[in-house]
């Protein structure tokens, strides 16, 4: 991950869509502070509801902000569940672990929160093995709200769903959003999926965020020839043409190509491109771009 | 293409469950299917988890003994091939795993991966075919990649390596089970191409199967749709996209995810409940508790064969009346019918009857809409039927209808003139009995302006969503009474419960008026 910059309002959603290997995950446990031993260099700054949590000692961002202000949905945390507890109890845990909560009082709040996310009240006194797919990532979705925080990382919430259930859980979150003003930063690899949550809309590739805008305008006009890749490589239902594919492989991070990181498998690279690595150039309201084909505009 | 090279004919594979220390359960994986592969066709099996689309794809290679129906290979039974003949279909069926990543294996060099069944099946000029191989498959150079290990290779290329394995036996047939949906989306396109042309090179027949109609709209000839061991809807995939007669893949291709720049605008449809297990299939249609077009009474009570609907198309469902055999006849008519009650309620007859509501003698039917039907103008495509139903404006106009609403269409081949479309609530909407409500007062009153003698209901939110029937029977009793004593040119409101349980909460409701 190397020199991202974003911002997020609250009760707005933000998609980070790209290939796996491309850093989407590593910025959302960087967020949260979970990123590996063997983090060599974190650098920059992370400013939560105008504090800035990145200068908390770990030990104050673990009591105060982590799942408190930012809580996060792990890629397959469906599976994760501890099978010998029951789902509730596993629901309640962070209010009773640090949260101070009664019991009772903690299982009232864990079942409103399980009921928020459209589960019936009996699923409180059952084992994960009685639940469906579906059912383990809404309660993974509730483990991440019960202590009510400003913002949920969801890393590919729905990537091991059937697609019935995919459109719950993005209705869900939708409603989420709207109804308690939740902001969200969504990584996925399904730009439609994201298209129907997300107002922004961050496209990263290499460790890099290579285009970022308003969902609308990054789908309409998209300025990076890696996102315009990319959407050619969705299959589409509505469309008579062919997906595409991106030919070539990501690169390797440990030793990145020189200048922009994309140039390899771009189509239309010039000289300028292998050279020098390009800065994020605007290209409408809110929407930018790091490619050296929008610099004269 | 019209030589099946592979036919099933009425299969069902039934296994046995486990269920605590002594009990076991059957699970109906596949029920019933038939289905022809023809020769050099790509075939998609397109359904969800749970649906048997693997094990019809196991039954397909020969890995599964069918509990009942036969497998025709090139016209003969798989499973009562000679040994000679068994080894030959074994080597001109071949499968592609859904993994690449455990389904070869570490140990081995690509080279020693794609020669294994060479060496199994006693082929010579082994090295010629393993790099001829996997050049066929674009792994270029292939003497490098040939001596490369798996784990150097990137999920697409694995794939690649998987096919050549099968590829290098000169199959007729493989057998892709979800081959690309482990692998990153931007080299999907460039697996599915490499089938798509090797079929076209090689003269290969392929069974696609996958959870994602989006890819089979691309790289198949036709759709086979599966839903809890049957195969439900079936035909070119063009068409199959573009007007689709099922609900289910009507709602299958609602909830794909289209990438669009207005979608924060839209509602992404999605199928309501979980997917069934095989374990309790639903009575009647499998698919009726899920499905946004279901009608009590007779959904629930009717299995709708897969019937021929028009040239190339088949669909098991009872929505679409005519073609061959799909009239819909009650197969388990209820037992024990209760004798009609009636109530006159100001000067108006209220009456209940158990039974079929299709069958009823009445101006207009009340079908219980839904508001998961919400899928908003043009998403839904069409389900067309000459004499049916024209469900696609339906849809569209239900779309457009609040919950609590109703929409009034002429009922095509039914006995009675009109249908009307209540759009009842889904538990957990909030509000659901003032919903409940103003959909029952709604369709009276849509009937009253249409000059309507007669209607009649079913239980519009039992069956399908858990709505509580007590609760049900109770709001739609007093809002049918509470509107007959009003002014109405209405004379005759029927309730037409299916089952005998329904019938009695109803009746004890009206008992009380």
């Amino acid at each position: 991950m190397d020199g991202v910059t974003l911002s997020l309002d609250r009760g707005e959603a933000l998609a980070i869509v790209g290939e796996s290997g491309c850093g989407k995950t590593s910025l959302g446990l960087g967020l949260m502070r979970l990123l590996p031993r063997n983090t060599a260099l974190f650098s920059g700054r992370i400013v939560l509801d105008g504090v800035e949590v990145s200068k908390l000692p770990s030990e104050e961002f673990r009591r105060t902000v982590r799942w408190r202000k930012i809580s996060m949905v792990f890629q397959g945390s469906m599976h994760s569940l501890n099978p010998v507890l029951r789902v509730g109890y596993q629901v309640a845990e962070p209010l009773l672990a640090g949260g101070g909560v009664e019991p009772s009082e903690a299982r009232r709040r864990a079942m409103g929160v399980m009921r928020m996310v459209g589960l019936p009240q009996e699923v409180y006194d059952r084992y994960p093995h009685e639940l469906s797919g579906g059912m383990k990532q809404r309660v993974a979705i509730a483990m991440a709200l019960v202590l009510d925080p400003l913002l949920v990382i969801l890393d590919e919430p729905t990537s091991a769903l059937d697609v019935s259930i995919q459109a719950q859980i993005v209705r869900l979150l939708r409603r989420l959003k709207v109804e308690r003003g939740l902001s969200m930063i969504f990584i996925t690899h399904d730009i439609g999926l994201a298209s129907y949550l997300c107002d922004k809309m961050g496209v990263m590739y290499a460790g890099e965020i290579v285009e970022l805008g308003p969902t609308r305008d990054v789908l309409a006009s998209p300025a990076h020839p890696y996102t315009q890749k990319l959407l050619g490589s969705a299959p589409r239902l509505g469309s008579p043409l062919p997906p595409e594919f991106i030919p070539g492989s990501p690169p390797d991070l440990v030793h990145p190509p020189p200048g922009c990181r994309f140039h390899p498998r771009c189509p239309y690279t010039f000289e300028a491109c292998s050279r020098t690595s390009p800065a994020a150039l605007p290209i409408g309201p809110g929407h930018r771009a790091r490619c050296h084909l929008h610099a004269g505009a | 293409m019209m030589e099946p090279l592979l036919e099933f004919r009425d299969v069902k594979m039934y296994f046995r469950a486990r269920k605590g220390l002594l009990r076991t359960t059957l699970v109906k994986a596949v029920d019933g299917v038939s289905l022809a592969i023809y020769r050099g066709e790509m075939l998609a099996l397109v359904g969800e988890s749970g649906s048997g689309k693997t094990t019809l794809g196991r039954l397909a290679l020969g890995l599964l003994r069918p509990t009942s129906g036969t497998i025709l290979f090139d016209g003969k039974d798989i499973s009562r091939m000679g040994r000679g003949e068994h080894s030959s279909f074994r080597r001109r069926c071949q499968a592609i795993f859904q993994d690449p990543y455990s389904s070869l294996n570490p140990f081995m060099t690509v080279g020693e991966i794609v020669e294994e069944p060479l060496i199994i099946h006693g082929l010579g000029d082994r090295r010629r075919r393993v790099l001829q191989a996997l050049e066929d498959v674009g792994l270029k150079p292939p003497e490098e990649f040939s001596r490369k290990h798996v784990f150097n290779l990137s999920g697409g290329q694995r794939q690649r390596v998987a096919i050549a394995r099968a590829l290098a036996l000169q199959p007729d047939f493989i057998v892709a089970d979800e081959p690309v949906s482990m692998i990153d989306a931007s080299s999907r396109a460039e697996v599915l191409l490499l089938l798509h042309r090797l079929r076209r090179e090689h003269g290969i027949t392929l069974l696609y199967i996958t959870h994602d109609i989006a890819t089979a709209r691309h790289f198949s000839d036709r759709i086979a749709v599966m839903y809890l061991g049957r195969v439900v809807e079936l035909g070119p995939t063009e068409s199959v996209i573009e007007r689709p007669m099922h609900p289910y893949t009507l709602s299958l291709i609602a909830a794909v995810p289209e990438p669009r720049p207005d979608n924060l605008q839209r509602d992404l449809y999605a199928i309501p409940g979980e997917p069934p297990s095989a374990e309790s299939i639903p009575p009647g249609c499998r698919f009726h508790p899920r499905c946004p077009f279901y009608i009590n009474a007779l959904c629930n009570a009717v299995d709708p064969p897969l019937a021929r609907l028009d040239g190339h198309r088949q669909a098991a469902c009872l929505l679409h009346e005519g073609g061959e055999g799909t009239h819909p006849k009650t197969n388990n008519p209820p037992t024990t019918h209760h004798p009609p009650v009636r109530r006159l309620i100001g000067g108006r007859v209220l009456e209940l009857v158990q039974g079929d509501i299709t069958e009823l003698e009445v101006d207009a039917i009340v079908n219980a809409a839904n508001s998961s039907l919400k899928m908003g103008g043009g998403v839904a495509g069409a389900i067309l039927r000459k004499g049916g139903w024209k469900i696609q404006e339906e849809c569209d106009r239900i779309g457009h209808c609040p919950v609590g609403g109703a929409v009034i269409t002429s009922a095509g081949r039914l006995k009675a003139k009109y249908v009307i479309h209540a759009v009842g609530p889904r538990l957990g909407e909030g509000d659901e009995d003032e919903k409940l409500r103003s959909a029952t007062i709604s369709s009276l009153r849509l009937a009253d302006e249409h000059g309507v003698r007669s209607i009649a209901f079913p239980a519009i939110s039992t069956g399908a969503f858990g709505f509580p029937k007590d609760r049900c029977a109770r709001i739609m009793t007093s809002a049918v009474a509470e509107y007959l004593r009003g002014s109405t040119g209405l004379e005759r409101v029927v309730f037409c419960l299916y089952d005998r349980e329904t019938f009695e909460v109803f009746a004890r409701e009206v008992g009380r008026l």
